[in-house]
């Protein structure tokens, strides 16, 4: 904190706009001052997320990391020396594996294919649109629409997407749950999708927050900037565990 | 009810036991993990182009509202070319590595043949039918049910 109240961060991003007042704003952005007779009002958050909250998601983050290493069986036997104690599977996944649903899933030679189908059709419904809004967060693509805008746009497809993946996923495990949870490559995604969901909940807490500020600030600051790339860096690497544990024996 | 390019087109065995003569799948199964990492990557550059050809179909359909169609088109159409072109280099060793099993394949065929409805429409019709509201709306449709059929036969080829 300096002493008239703001961080480092306000600085940072007052630099940052007053650099690019000075520079010659682009033609979308001509036109679009053009087109709105008056600009929108602030939209009200459905709710508010106290400063520390940053702090604390990346001490989960931390500790997530920490857990994986514990609960992944071939790196707690590297680093620790010990076998995963996770390895004894759970009495729960063998009463989920007996259930009828489960028995009915895993032998049906339509209905496990079809899952996997959707499952892969709604990874591309999902990821397109995420990719596309952590590229504008980078500042690479969409550089003449608002931030703001890619995100409500974006962001609904992206959520469509991920309830069709959260609901195939959830099926595909519930059919085969003990041959699933011992994998290396299941415990690393399920991890690395932990970290994602952390990913966005730090931005959204927190430099989103003062989104008015660099709604058209180009290059966008740095920790948006940060979001954006760990965004498309853990989600390309979901989606490679996810691919690596379909084939692991 | 058999889809397979062996049942639908006979006539391109030669072809394909040409191709299976390629020896690239002696190489590609020397790293046991050289497959899933090209699958994985013909599947990231699958997102790329149906991600963009979703997003030019929603604003198609008016689902979308708020961007230039123009300037959505312009952002997203180098994105569905070099995206094809990552699918198909990568697809190339994929198919490369056991043409024969492709060519017997139930799904192969309806993929193959989705694909290249898909390419033509997109090249050819596609870009005519902007701005004329009810053949924008037929074409975001078809060229939807083209691409994204083609991706699903694609992953049912694993399961067929």
């Amino acid at each position: 904190m300096l002493s008239d109240g703001r961080d480092a961060i306000d600085l940072l991003l007052d630099s940052a706009l007053s650099s690019y007042v000075a520079a010659k704003p682009s033609a979308g952005l001509e036109k679009r001052v053009i087109k709105c007779c008056r600009p929108a009002a602030p939209k009200k958050p459905l709710f508010t997320l106290p400063n520390w909250i940053w702090s604390a998601a990346a001490a989960s983050a931390v500790c997530a990391i920490i857990v994986a290493a514990a609960w992944i069986p071939s790196i707690s036997t590297s680093i620790f020396g010990v076998d995963s104690p996770s390895l004894i599977l759970p009495r729960w996944l063998e009463s989920i594996e007996a259930t009828q649903f489960s028995t009915s899933i895993r032998e049906s030679s339509f209905f496990f294919p079809f899952l996997d189908v959707m499952h892969v059709i709604g990874l591309v419904l999902m990821l397109g649109p995420l990719m596309m809004l952590d590229l504008r967060l980078i500042g690479v693509l969409w550089k003449s629409s608002r931030v703001s805008k890619i995100a409500t746009k974006f962001i609904p497809l992206a959520l469509a997407g991920f309830v069709i993946v959260a609901v195939t996923g959830g099926l595909l495990f519930w059919a085969k749950p003990l041959a699933y949870y011992g994998r290396f490559y299941f415990r690393l995604k399920v991890v690395l999708m932990v970290l994602a969901f952390l990913n966005a909940l730090i931005f959204h807490a927190t430099i989103e927050r003062k989104i008015a500020i660099w709604d058209n600030t180009l290059p966008p600051p740095p920790r948006a900037r940060l979001a954006g790339v760990l965004g498309l860096v853990l989600w390309t690497a979901v989606v490679f565990a996810g691919r690596f544990m379909a084939v692991e024996p | 009810m058999d889809l397979s390019l062996a049942n639908l087109f006979p006539g391109l065995e030669p072809l394909f036991r040409w191709c299976a003569q390629i020896p690239i799948g002696e190489y590609l199964n020397r790293l046991s993990w050289a497959v899933t990492v090209i699958q994985t990557i013909h599947l990231l550059a699958i997102t790329v182009v149906l991600g963009s050809i979703l997003l030019l179909n929603l604003e198609l359909l008016g689902i979308l509202r708020g961007f230039d169609a123009s300037q959505l088109a312009r952002t997203l159409s180098p994105f569905v070319t070099r995206g094809l072109i990552a699918v198909m280099l990568t697809g190339l060793p994929l198919f490369l590595n056991s043409p024969m099993r492709y060519f017997e394949n139930a799904a192969f065929g309806p993929k193959i043949l989705m694909l290249a409805a898909a390419l033509a429409f997109h090249y050819t019709l596609y870009p005519r039918a902007s701005g004329k509201p009810i053949a924008s709306k037929c074409a975001a449709i078809l060229s939807l049910l083209l691409w994204f059929g083609a991706g699903a036969a694609g992953r049912t080829i694993g399961w067929s």
